[in-house]
């Protein structure tokens, strides 16, 4: 019985080449168990080390980390394996075929992700005045009538709704002829317009960055886009999975 | 394939490394998994999705949006025109044709929000992207189909 488990990051190319000095949590050292073909990252933590925020962090970073330098495969956060010779059989010989056929389907791509969301106040404002009933709604809503709050704000909530969308589209609509893919993240907040991940081949970002560029300045003030990456290929690894590799 | 415009200078951004919010969309949810060897406790991780996840049809949110807006001050704002329905359809604002008048106005904003029609913009003709249209319904079959491939 061992004390120290395997955690897995994911898998690259045998012939990638990779900075020196890589480390995952804990700080330990990254290393590779690979074959002729394929090469999977891997650090040793104890067996009762907690998972704490700072965890997903570097299990996240490692992986952009690597994907500036080469095409790879991620593992999903919390696969922990006894140790290397389980890493062997699961991953070189149960998963070899599919993990072969990920990597070349994204050979040379990474994915980069944009995240619009619209300031809350202007968006109130947008949507009252595109709406003068709400605009009138809010100007007669009794304050002390919580029926009456309810349905103003939920009429509001609606006209969030579409505002958001039309923000998205539009904003989709710019990124998109620079991406070879794209694929919508599930967005959470009330003012959050999109989060939309992009599949880029690495040596050819500069469309992208551009535009995002371009977008970042017009909508200042409105609309406030964070652009993240490179990463793996997290949002497209299902297209391949289905046979849809419609970028390649 | 990719459309790059040259222009000197233009500003390029650069992206930046994830932050804890990605991790939802990112390596708590997609990649590889093994199921059997998915042995993490991760209390800390249920609360950082859950405080991710708001619920936006609810009392409690609709009362703020109602509070919100009547807190708004909206003096720049007076000569708003009657658009009625405003945003029903807004989707189509890319099929010119079926644009009304009325959601021409909002393309409008939009279009000074977005800088307007830039060269980039006559892509219609080019056959559809894998632009997801299935947001929420693609997630799961990903790990369906890596636990299959595991446990054979």
């Amino acid at each position: 019985m061992s004390d120290v488990l395997v955690h897995v990051y994911g898998a690259i190319p045998a012939s990638a080449r990779l900075p020196g000095g890589l480390t995952g949590r804990l700080g330990r050292p990254i290393r590779l168990v690979g074959d002729d073909r394929l090469a999977v990252l891997v650090s040793d933590v104890d067996d009762d080390s907690r998972v704490r925020r700072e965890d997903l962090l570097v299990h996240a970073h490692l992986l952009e980390t690597v994907a500036e330098e080469t095409t790879v495969i991620p593992t999903r956060f919390g696969v922990l394996v006894p140790d290397d010779d389980t890493v062997r059989r699961e991953f070189l010989a149960h998963q070899r075929d599919h993990l072969l056929a990920l990597l070349e389907a994204f050979d040379g791509c990474v994915q980069l992700t944009v995240h619009a969301t619209y300031d809350e106040e202007e968006a109130l404002r947008e949507v009252l005045r595109r709406d003068p009933g709400l605009a009138a709604a809010r100007e007669s809503v009794d304050l002390s009538d919580t029926a009456a709050q309810l349905r103003l704000g939920e009429a509001v909530s609606r006209a969030l709704t579409s505002l958001r969308e039309t923000a998205a589209d539009l904003v989709v609509d710019r990124l998109r002829p620079h991406a070879l893919a794209t694929s919508l993240n599930e967005v959470r907040g009330a003012f959050d317009v999109v989060s939309v991940a992009l599949l880029v081949r690495r040596d050819d970002r500069a469309g992208l960055d551009a535009v995002v560029g371009d977008l970042k300045r017009q909508l200042s003030g409105q609309i406030s886009v964070r652009y993240v990456g490179p990463q793996p290929p997290y949002a497209f690894l299902d297209h391949v999975v289905t046979g849809e590799r419609s970028w390649a | 394939m990719t459309v790059v415009q040259q222009s000197p200078n233009r500003y390029l951004d650069r992206p930046a490394p994830s932050s804890l919010a990605d991790v939802i969309d990112t390596i708590l949810d997609k990649g590889l998994v093994i199921d059997i060897y998915v042995r993490v406790s991760l209390v800390g991780i249920e609360l950082l999705t859950i405080d991710a996840r708001i619920v936006i049809a609810s009392v409690d949110t609709y009362l703020r949006f109602a509070q919100a807006v009547n807190r708004l001050d909206l003096t720049e704002t007076g000569d708003a025109k009657g658009l009625p329905d405003l945003f029903e359809g807004i989707t189509e604002s890319g099929a010119k044709g079926k644009t009304s008048g009325a959601l021409e106005g909002v393309k409008e904003k939009f279009e000074e929000l977005f800088g307007g029609d830039e060269d980039e913009d006559d892509e219609e003709d080019e056959e559809p992207q894998a632009r997801t249209q299935k947001k929420t319904a693609q997630r799961r079959p990903q790990k369906r189909a890596s636990r299959s491939r595991s446990q054979g």
